[in-house]
């Protein structure tokens, strides 16, 4: 069994080649290495849309959300499940404040609504949802809980808007991205932690 | 190949993902050449990849590159998330196993102690990264996960660069120069 050291050369430059080639690709230029720095980066170009869902409110109609044609109006959006512990109270309060900086005036260009979409489409029914927004004092007209219609479409809108939702460990879930800043059409405009509220707010108030 | 409950379990944290399904794939693909060496197309493969394999080293920078590729914390992401990249991931890391298992045979010494020295430097730098990160790499697994599969990668990658030092230290036989004064003397057959 003879080997040529030419041939091995060549066949493993373009092995190294090839693969810092897929490397850069991948990364985009070596710049991003997660999944979740790849999604800012799509979002700051535009490129990332939420498919047109139907979501049921709590008082059990179906509506439809983030179908073209409705650019006006913008969305603040969390993910949530109704038996969430502790991080949703938090969740709950700034969704307060914001419905309060809404009601009081709204002074920036475009219609700015909340939304608090669950994803836990077994547990959560209207009734559920119900709940949740007597608890928070929640004005229909500037904050609304919603859920999808079924398993599939909520995994639609997840895997459009590039969510994922993992278990916890303690029975509950975590999430990549907390408050996300969505136009009507779909548009994936901003993602914001949670401690971020306000620039959450003001960026759905200013941008389009 | 792998049924989905097994598939499910192995890629349920990012510890067993990347500390036993790679190296299972890999295992797999090593066995499955010592099974097909012993085939007349596995003989004509193998003469065809020592062909462009002197001393291992295209063996040695396929693996290399493909250990490194699957590393990246967007990488698990993807094999998770999407088909074609499981497929690809399966794929390569069967095939450095099956390609190691002709091209170790072809390295020297310090060849193989290049390559072993090299996966257990990376391994060790992956593994601090891993587990230092002060945020969650992969949207698939929890910070707890990452932390843990770090100090596991560490812990792995030390053990195989011991494992090198032991035989580069106690194992190698100098051919030429050869101090007999260091060993014990000859005992008497009695």
């Amino acid at each position: 069994m003879k080997s040529r050291i030419d041939l091995t050369l060549i066949f493993s430059l373009a092995v190294a080649v090839g693969g810092a080639t897929f490397t850069s690709t991948v990364t985009t230029g070596f710049e991003n290495w997660t999944f979740e720095s790849m999604r800012i980066e799509a979002v700051k170009n535009r490129l990332i849309k939420a498919d047109r869902s139907q979501l049921i409110d709590s008082n059990g109609n179906q509506v439809s959300y983030f179908s073209t044609g409705d650019s006006n109006i913008v969305y603040v959006v969390d993910f949530i499940y109704t038996r969430c512990p502790t991080i949703c109270l938090t969740l709950g309060s700034e969704f307060q404040q914001m419905q309060k900086k809404l009601i009081e005036g709204n002074s920036g260009k475009t219609n700015v609504k909340l939304l608090s979409i669950s994803f836990d489409v077994e547990n959560d029914k209207p009734s559920e949802l119900k709940g949740q927004e007597n608890k928070y004092e929640v004005n229909e007209k500037w904050w609304k809980f919603l859920v999808p219609i079924h398993l599939k479409e909520k995994e639609q809108l997840l895997q459009s808007l590039g969510i994922v939702v993992i278990p916890d460990g303690m029975g509950g879930f975590q999430h990549n991205g907390a408050l996300h800043v969505i136009s009507g059409d779909g548009l994936l405009l901003g993602i914001y932690d949670y401690e971020r509220w306000e620039l959450a707010l003001r960026h759905a108030q200013s941008d389009r | 190949m792998m049924h989905d409950g097994l598939r499910e379990f192995l890629e349920s944290r990012m510890s067993f993902h990347m500390l036993l399904e790679y190296p299972l794939l890999i295992a797999i693909g090593w066995c499955y050449a010592s099974i097909l060496l012993r085939t007349k197309y596995g003989y004509r493969f193998h003469s065809t990849l020592a062909y462009i394999d002197w001393q291992g080293l295209f063996g040695m920078t396929f693996s290399l590159m493909v250990g490194v590729v699957w590393m990246i914390p967007a990488m698990l992401d993807f094999a998770i998330m999407q088909e074609s990249f499981a497929i690809a991931k399966y794929f390569s890391l069967f095939a450095v196993g099956f390609l190691l298992n002709s091209s170790w045979f072809r390295m020297s010494d310090e060849m193989s102690s290049f390559l072993i020295g090299n996966v257990s430097w990376m391994g060790i730098t992956a593994g601090i990264l891993y587990f230092d990160y002060p945020i969650q790499l992969c949207v698939n697994y929890q910070q707890q996960d990452q932390i843990l599969t770090g100090a596991g990668l560490i812990a792995y990658s030390v053990a195989i660069g011991l494992l090198l030092l032991y035989k580069i230290i106690f194992l190698n036989e100098e051919p030429d120069s050869v101090d007999v004064s260091d060993r014990p003397a000859p005992v008497n057959i009695a």
